[in-house]
């Protein structure tokens, strides 16, 4: 237990607290699905972290709803954002090497098992308490810095690039480039990690907040799709008043022709399935001609 | 009809009306109301002839009211401020023929008399969109606002009323020479050895067709004396002008009807002049500068010789020139009318601004110097005690107070051996040295004090964006030697190792 404590320690200060706070987030070993279910609350040791963190997500619960306290992580959560360290560290170049080749592979299954394990919102109290963690998920970024000097050029994935590397500047012409790289867009330059292999997960990871995955639903990748949580969530009022709340936070007009896309795919689908989401599209059509 | 106010009486229907610490009903103003504009000149001038009217004049507000009828009166309003003010009024209104009313906004009920010692209220509110409402014990009328009076410009157009007995006045003088009797009057007062100022004053030209302006010699003389009198006010060209009060004066031989020294509308630094016998007043909005009679003296030059003239030993004269200085004297205080604060007490002074009377703000002039600020109060500069006192000698002279001048030359001799420099107040040092302030520098306190003091701009700090959170930013750090040690698919109890 002392091992999953200290793991629980390590995941919240340097993967929760900066996805919800912002700053550095520095990703740690990855957990796999099991030790990511082990964690349940767990007794952090920093508790001025905590209440920062606490504070931030009420602020972001407070954007859609009038409340004054959210409850503390949950088990749910706690493995979602397991998830997301591991999904992070498959997209680490130095994961793999000349005798490890199958890690990414691995670590892939690991994520994509762990993800299917975490249940869905059972309440919309749940929804939100999940959006308040990981509404800044997609926010994510990594700075790519390629070094260039008279001689030669160096690139650097998320890392600090070496001082001497910048080392006189003027006589040996040295040009940094830095390119920001979003969450999405983490794994392209990976040749053995596809893209086709990546969205999947992350979209199955949006899937798990479904407030998150619809105040993303502009996306461009991965597309949005309705998924059992976030059909489910719009099928009670109370959930679609989140909803539409979430999607008039954003860019309506655009987030409207996502919606309208992923419920014309809905088509072959049955009524009770359908009628969340056509509900919600009713209403988002309203709200846009009022405004 | 009117109810009277009871003892101990709490509730009053008029709206605006209130009881005072004695029981009286009073509103925030008082109002007077006049049937015609001689009857105003009647008020004016006795309430003028009984005390000042500076405190009233601040809030005073005179209107043309007209009522339903298409009868037009005159209304007088201003601050009640207590009973004394308003039982004073009272009685100058009946004596004028007017009417006494006190309320806040519109309705104004009759103020108390004889009859009725703490006031009266009315039985009940008369409806109507006019903006005042008079209710009285013998009427009720609504009138509407038609124009207002302006008092200063009331002032500037009544006219003189006759007064000989102000021939045997004493004191200053002014007087008004056509441009042509300037000179002759100026060697007149040199060659009799009286002293003066003059200055020229340009009013615009009666006509269109004139190309210039029309200029007149101003004169100000002190105290002129007996045997000149007859001379000045009987030569035509020449009119002689008594002051009466700061800024204005009246033709000798006219009174005005209204008591101007309690009536200050004029500016202090402006002068007009009312003339008798039905002619226009003359206004200057600022006094032309004034220098000393004896500077602009006839002067003769002797015909130039072709023969050096005769070496004239310069040290004789000096041998018996002597230093000015001063020295303290025994005689009580008089004509202590300047101060003069040096930079290390001027924030004495701004603290002791606050405290000034209404008057002494208004009253005083202040010229801010390298040197420090010079204060100068016509009335007396006791009642603003700080920096170095001094008193007037002659107008534009200064020596500190408790000291004299030795030798005790004349002021007018002293000011002469300084130049009698036209436009400038000199302040004599106790070193024998002497300042000179031009006298336009001077400016009255109250603006002084809300123009030229300093402000300090204040930054606006920025507001903590609470709200705004820095972007979550990934960084990678090395995988260490076996990363996936605690991955394992749940299904596997085994996990991996040495991967």
């Amino acid at each position: 237990m002392a091992t999953v404590a200290a793991r629980a320690e390590e995941l919240f200060s340097r993967v929760i607290a900066p996805l919800v706070l912002g700053g550095p987030l520095g990703p740690v070993r990855p957990f796999g699905p099991r030790l990511a279910a082990a964690i349940h609350e767990p007794a952090l040791a920093d508790g001025a972290l905590c209440e920062r963190v606490s504070a931030a997500r009420l602020r972001v619960a407070r954007h859609l709803l009038p409340i004054d306290d959210l409850p503390p992580l949950e088990a749910s959560e706690w493995a979602l954002a397991a998830g997301l360290n591991d999904l992070l560290q498959l997209t680490h170049h130095e994961l793999t090497g000349p005798l490890s080749r199958g890690r990414r592979a691995r670590l892939a299954d690991a994520i994509a098992q762990l993800f299917e394990r975490v249940p869905v919102p059972r309440t919309v109290g749940e929804a939100l308490a999940r959006h308040a963690t990981f509404s800044r998920v997609l926010e994510l970024s990594r700075t790519d810095t390629e070094v260039t000097w008279w001689t030669g050029r160096a690139s650097f994935r998320g890392q600090a690039v070496p001082t001497r590397l910048l080392a006189w500047p003027n006589v040996r012409q040295v040009v940094v480039t830095p390119r920001h790289v979003r969450l999405a867009r983490m794994a392209e330059d990976l040749a053995e990690l596809e893209p086709a292999r990546f969205d999947p997960l992350l979209g199955a990871l949006l899937a798990k907040s479904p407030l998150t995955d619809l105040a993303n639903a502009t996306r461009v990748t991965p597309l949005f799709a309705w998924t059992a949580s976030t059909a489910g969530l719009v099928a009670s009022p109370a959930g679609r008043v989140l909803a539409l709340r979430v999607l008039l936070a954003g860019k309506a007009s655009r987030a409207l022709a996502a919606l309208r896309t992923a419920t014309d795919a809905l088509a072959d689908q049955p009524e009770p399935t359908r009628s969340g989401p056509l509900a919600l599209l009713a209403e988002l059509e309203l709200a846009g001609r009022a405004a | 009809m009117l109810e009277r106010v009871a003892v101990h009486q709490t509730r009053l229907r008029a709206p605006g009306l209130g009881l005072d610490a004695k029981g009286v009903a009073l509103g925030a103003r008082g109002l007077v109301l006049l049937p015609s504009l001689d009857r105003l000149v009647a008020f004016l001038a006795l309430y003028t002839r009984g005390g000042a009217f500076e405190d009233v004049l601040r809030t005073l507000a005179v209107e043309v009211v007209r009522s339903r009828l298409g009868a037009r009166e005159l209304t007088v309003s201003f601050a009640a401020d207590g009973c004394d003010r308003m039982d004073r009024v009272a009685e100058i209104a009946r004596l004028a023929g007017g009417y006494t009313f006190t309320g806040t906004s519109r309705h104004f009920v009759q103020y108390r008399d004889g009859l009725a010692p703490f006031g009266y209220d009315v039985p009940q509110i008369f409806a109507t969109d006019s903006a005042l409402v008079l209710y009285h014990g013998a009427f009720t009328q609504a009138y509407d606002a038609e124009r207002t009076i302006d008092v200063a410009a009331l002032l500037l157009r009544l006219e003189p009323q006759v007064d000989p007995s102000t021939h045997g006045v004493d004191g200053p003088r002014w007087i008004v020479a056509e441009e042509g009797l300037g000179p002759a009057l100026i060697h007149l007062l040199v060659r009799s050895d009286v002293p003066a100022e003059v200055g020229v004053a340009e009013w615009p030209p009666d006509s269109a067709f004139d190309d210039a302006p029309t200029r007149r010699y101003l004169f100000r003389v002190p105290a002129l004396p007996p045997r000149l009198v007859p001379l000045l006010s009987r030569t035509p060209g020449l009119t002689m002008y008594l002051p009466a009060a700061d800024g204005v004066a009246v033709e000798l031989g006219f009174r005005h009807p209204v008591h101007l020294r309690a009536c200050p509308v004029f500016p202090a630094d402006g002068l007009v002049l009312f003339r008798g016998e039905h002619q226009d007043p003359l206004v200057l909005p600022r006094l032309p500068a004034l220098g000393d009679v004896s500077a602009l003296a006839r002067v003769a030059l002797r015909p130039e010789r072709a023969a050096p003239l005769p070496r004239v030993d310069a040290a004789g004269p000096s041998a018996i020139a002597m230093r000015l200085r001063l020295l303290p004297t025994t005689e009580p205080y008089r004509s202590v009318t300047a101060t003069w604060v040096r930079p290390a007490e001027l924030p004495l002074l701004r603290h002791i601004a606050y405290v000034l009377p209404p008057s002494s703000l208004r009253r005083a002039r202040i010229a801010l110097t390298q040197e420090g600020a010079f204060l100068h109060h016509d009335g007396g500069i006791e009642g603003i005690p700080v920096g170095e006192l001094f008193r007037e000698l002659r107008p534009g002279l200064y020596v500190p107070a408790a000291y004299d001048v030795a030798p005790a030359v004349s002021p007018e001799v002293l000011f002469r051996a300084l130049g009698a420099p036209a436009g400038q107040m000199l302040f004599l040092r106790l070193d024998g040295s002497a300042l000179g302030v031009p006298s336009d520098a001077f400016v009255s306190l109250e603006s002084a004090l809300l123009e030229g003091g300093e402000w300090a701009p204040l930054e606006p700090l920025a507001l903590a964006r609470l709200l705004e959170l820095p972007i979550p930013e990934v960084t990678l750090g090395p995988v260490g030697l076996r990363p996936m040690r605690d991955v394992a698919p749940a299904e596997d109890p085994i996990a991996e190792r040495g991967t």
